[in-house]
C-alpha cells in the first residue's frame, strides 16, 4: 500500500503543532477548571492505562468561570490590567511618534553623524537587556526621582524600543520613492506636509509592525516593571500574574485566567492590525 | 509663460563636476527638449530649474528673477517626474487637486479645476480611482493633469514616456505636442530618445557629460551637426563616421573601400588637413542602391563584406564591413535601401556594393571632433564640375557586369 504524499511530512507537522498546542490547551484547562490546582485527576496507587492518560489530558472534570470572576472582583487584577494599558499605550504612542520622525530624517537628509547614529542605535540592540537594569535604575529612580511612576516605565520602554523601531522604519522610509516627495515639493507641500500627508499614509504597514512592537514589548514585559513598580497598586498585569504564584502562593488558577486575559489585547491588536501588514501599499504610485 | 536662461551654471558634487558653464536661453513659449546619453547632465539641469538639486556655480534666471536661491514651490513650475510619482493613497481626483488644496483653494473651485483638466485628458470616468487601478497611459495622463491644473509658467517634463510601451509613446507623444500648442506654456522635456526630441522640441539641446553639444532646432541639428557626437546622435540609425585620407591638396578623400572629390564647400578646410586625415561622416538614408536615387549627382560606391540586414518593412538597413589592407577596412557602414531590393541572407558574408552621395557628406576635425568649415558655394555648379559624368560611367560599368 502506498502512502500518501507527503504522508511523513504530515505527520511531523502535526506533532509539532500539537506540541505548540498542548502547554496553551493546560492553560486554557487550569483557567476554566474554577480551581487552583495544577492538576486534575487523582492517581490511585495501583493506576491503570486511562489514569495515566486522564492524569496528561488538559480536560478539568467541570468547566468554570469562576476563576475570571474572582480575578475582577476578589484580586486587584482590574487595576494591575489598566496600569499595563496606560504603560502600554503611552510607550506605543511616544515610541512610534520619536521612532518614525526620526527614521524619517535618518532616511532622507543628509547630516553628520548620521551613520554613526543609525550604528549606535544597532549597537545598543546587541546587548542583553538585563545588562541595562541598574543603570536604568539608577538614571530613572535615584536621579529622574520617577520610580514607581507611569511615566518611569514609560520612558524606559520608549527608550529600549526606539532603536528596533527606528531601524524598521527607515528601512520602510527608503524603499519610499523620493519622487512622490519630489512631486509633492513642486505642487508646494511643506516638509510637514510632505511627512504628514504623503509619507506616513505610506508608511502605513511599517507603522503598524512598528506600534505593534512597542506595544507588545510594553504589554508583555516583566522584569524592568518588577523592578521599577514596588507599590502593589502600580503593578502591571505580567507582574501582577507572577505575584499569584510566586513566593508562598499557588493560585495558577487566577495564574492561567489571568494569562489569557493578557494575551487577548495582543491578539486583537494583531488581528486588527493584520490589514495594514500588506505590503504593495505603494504599488501603483511609480512603474514597478 | 516665462524665458529660462542659464549664465554660466556649473553643477559640482563635491569633486565630481556634473554641468560645467552651461549657458543657454529658452525663449517664452517655447518647447525645448534636452537629450543626451545617460549621465550627460540633463535630468540635473532640469531639476537644478526645477529647484530639486542646488546650483554650484552661475546665475539661473526664471521670467527677469534670480532663481538660484527660490524655493521651487516659488518658481511657478510644474513638473512631470518619468515614474509618475502619483501619491499612490489618493483618487487620481485628490491627486489633481492636491497642489491646489496646499494652495488654500476653496474644495468647490478645486473640484471644478480638477473636473476642467480631467475631460481632455479622458480621466473624467476614472476621478474616484486609485493609481494602483490605472493603467500606465492612464497614470501618466493624470500626472499631466497634475501639471497643468496648477496653470504654471514652464512646464518640466524627466522622460515621462520612458515607462510606456511603443504604441502609447506615440500617442502621449502627441498628446504633449498638442497640449503645448493649445497652452504655449514654456516646456523643457528631457529625454535620452532622439526621436522624441525630433518630433516634439522647437528646439534641441543636446548634452554630453555636462556639456552643451549642440542647441538649435531638430533640422539644424540634423543637417548641419557641429560635431561628431551630435551626428552620431541624431538620426537613427546614426550617422557612419569614418577617418579618411587626404591628399591632392585637399581635393581628394581616400577610404579603403572608396576615393572620393572632395566637393568644393569643403576644399578650403580640407586643405589644411592635406597629407593627413579628417573624419568624414555620411548619413544611412544617403548611402544605398544606385538606381534608387535618381537625384544622386555625384555618387560613389563603396564595396564591402555583408554583414547583417535588418529589414524594417518600409526600408532594410545594411551593414557592411569595408574590407582590404588600406587604412579604414574594418570600418562598419550602414545603409537604407528598399527593402524589395534587399539581399537575401544567402549573401551574408559575400561582398556588396552600395553608393552614396557625396553632396551629403560631413567632414570633421579628428582632433578636436568638430565640423569643419564650409564656404558658401553653389554646391549644385560645384558638383557639376568635379565628375558630370560619374554617374552615367557608373550605369555603364554596372551595366556591364550585368547587374
Amino acid at each position: 500500500m502506498r502512502l500518501p504524499k507527503h504522508f511523513g511530512l504530515h505527520v511531523g507537522l502535526t506533532s509539532f503543532c500539537l506540541l505548540t498546542i498542548y502547554p496553551i490547551l493546560w492553560v486554557f484547562s487550569i483557567a476554566f477548571s474554577g480551581e487552583q490546582n495544577i492538576s486534575f485527576a487523582n492517581i490511585p496507587a495501583d493506576p491503570t492505562a486511562w489514569d495515566r492518560l486522564r492524569a496528561i489530558l488538559p480536560w478539568p472534570e467541570q468547566i468554570s468561570i469562576q476563576n475570571f470572576v474572582d480575578l475582577f472582583t476578589q484580586q486587584p487584577f482590574f487595576d494591575w490590567l489598566l496600569n499595563s494599558v496606560i504603560v502600554a499605550a503611552m510607550t506605543t504612542i511616544l515610541g512610534v511618534f520619536l521612532a518614525c520622525t526620526s527614521a524619517y530624517a535618518f532616511s532622507r537628509f543628509r547630516f553628520p553623524g548620521r551613520r554613526t547614529g543609525m550604528m549606535m542605535f544597532l549597537v545598543s540592540q546587541m546587548f542583553p537587556g538585563t545588562l541595562m537594569l541598574i543603570p536604568l535604575y539608577i538614571i530613572v529612580t535615584k536621579w529622574l526621582g520617577l520610580g514607581n511612576s507611569y511615566f518611569g516605565l514609560i520612558l524606559v520602554y520608549a527608550t529600549t524600543a526606539i532603536p528596533f523601531c527606528v531601524w524598521m522604519m527607515k528601512g520602510y522610509f527608503d524603499t519610499i520613492p523620493k519622487e512622490i516627495e519630489e512631486s509633492a515639493i513642486m505642487d508646494g507641500a511643506s516638509s510637514a506636509t510632505i511627512f504628514w500627508k504623503i509619507v506616513l499614509p505610506l508608511a502605513r504597514p511599517a507603522l503598524a509592525i512598528t506600534a505593534l512592537f512597542s506595544f507588545m514589548t510594553s504589554w508583555n514585559e516583566f522584569i524592568l516593571a518588577s523592578l521599577f513598580m514596588e507599590d502593589e497598586a502600580m503593578y502591571t498585569a505580567p507582574v501582577g500574574l507572577k505575584f499569584f504564584v510566586g513566593g508562598f502562593s499557588s493560585q495558577w488558577g487566577y495564574f492561567a485566567a489571568g494569562a489569557i486575559i493578557v494575551s487577548l489585547p495582543v491578539v486583537l491588536l494583531f488581528l486588527y492590525l493584520q490589514k495594514y501588514l500588506i505590503s504593495g501599499l505603494t504599488a501603483g504610485s511609480v512603474k514597478g | 509663460m516665462k524665458s529660462i536662461e542659464f549664465k554660466n551654471v556649473s553643477k559640482r558634487y563635491e569633486d565630481v563636476s556634473v554641468i560645467e558653464d552651461l549657458n543657454m536661453t529658452i525663449e517664452q513659449g517655447e518647447f525645448v527638449v534636452l537629450v543626451g546619453p545617460s549621465g550627460c547632465g540633463k535630468s540635473t539641469t532640469l531639476r537644478m530649474i526645477a529647484g530639486l538639486e542646488s546650483i554650484t556655480d552661475g546665475d539661473l534666471m526664471i521670467g527677469d528673477v534670480r532663481a538660484n536661491d527660490l524655493a521651487p514651490k516659488d518658481r511657478d513650475l510644474a513638473m512631470v517626474f518619468q515614474s509618475y510619482a502619483l501619491y499612490p493613497h489618493m483618487t487620481v481626483r485628490e491627486n489633481i487637486g492636491f497642489g491646489l488644496k496646499i494652495r488654500k483653494m476653496p474644495q468647490a473651485e478645486i473640484d471644478k479645476k480638477v473636473e476642467e483638466v480631467a475631460e481632455p485628458l479622458g480621466l473624467s470616468q476614472l476621478l474616484e480611482r486609485k493609481p494602483k487601478a490605472l493603467s500606465g497611459g492612464q497614470r501618466q495622463r493624470v500626472a499631466l493633469g497634475r501639471a497643468i491644473v496648477r496653470n504654471p509658467s514652464v512646464f518640466l517634463f524627466d522622460e515621462p514616456l520612458s515607462n510606456l510601451d511603443a504604441e502609447l509613446r506615440v500617442q502621449m507623444r502627441a498628446e504633449i505636442s498638442k497640449l503645448h500648442r493649445q497652452l504655449k506654456t514654456t516646456s523643457i522635456y528631457v529625454t535620452h530618445d532622439q526621436i522624441e526630441a525630433m518630433t516634439m522640441g522647437d528646439k534641441i539641446a543636446v548634452l554630453n557629460k555636462g556639456h552643451i553639444m549642440q542647441f538649435g532646432s531638430p533640422m539644424e541639428l540634423y543637417n548641419f551637426p557641429k560635431n561628431t557626437f551630435v551626428a552620431g546622435f541624431i538620426g537613427t540609425p546614426p550617422m557612419n563616421l569614418m577617418k579618411v585620407k587626404v591628399s591632392d591638396h585637399g581635393k581628394t578623400l581616400t577610404h579603403a573601400s572608396f576615393q572620393i572629390k572632395t566637393p568644393s564647400r569643403w576644399r578650403e578646410a580640407t586643405e589644411k588637413f592635406d597629407g593627413g586625415e579628417v573624419i568624414l561622416g555620411i548619413r544611412p538614408e544617403k548611402i544605398g542602391l544606385l538606381h534608387e536615387h535618381d537625384d544622386w549627382d555625384v555618387p560613389a560606391h563603396i564595396f564591402g563584406k555583408l554583414e547583417m540586414v535588418e529589414t524594417l518593412g518600409h526600408e532594410a538597413i545594411v551593414h557592411l564591413i569595408c574590407d582590404g589592407n588600406k587604412p579604414g577596412s574594418g570600418d562598419k557602414i550602414l545603409a537604407k535601401i528598399k527593402p524589395k531590393n534587399s539581399p537575401t541572407m544567402g549573401l551574408l558574408g559575400e561582398h556588396y556594393e552600395v553608393t552614396f552621395d557625396t553632396r551629403a557628406i560631413h567632414l570633421f576635425d579628428p582632433n578636436t571632433e568638430h565640423r569643419l568649415p564650409e564656404s558658401r558655394f553653389d554646391s549644385q555648379t560645384s558638383q557639376e564640375q568635379e565628375s558630370p559624368t560619374a554617374k552615367q560611367n557608373y550605369v555603364l560599368s554596372l551595366e556591364s557586369q550585368g547587374n
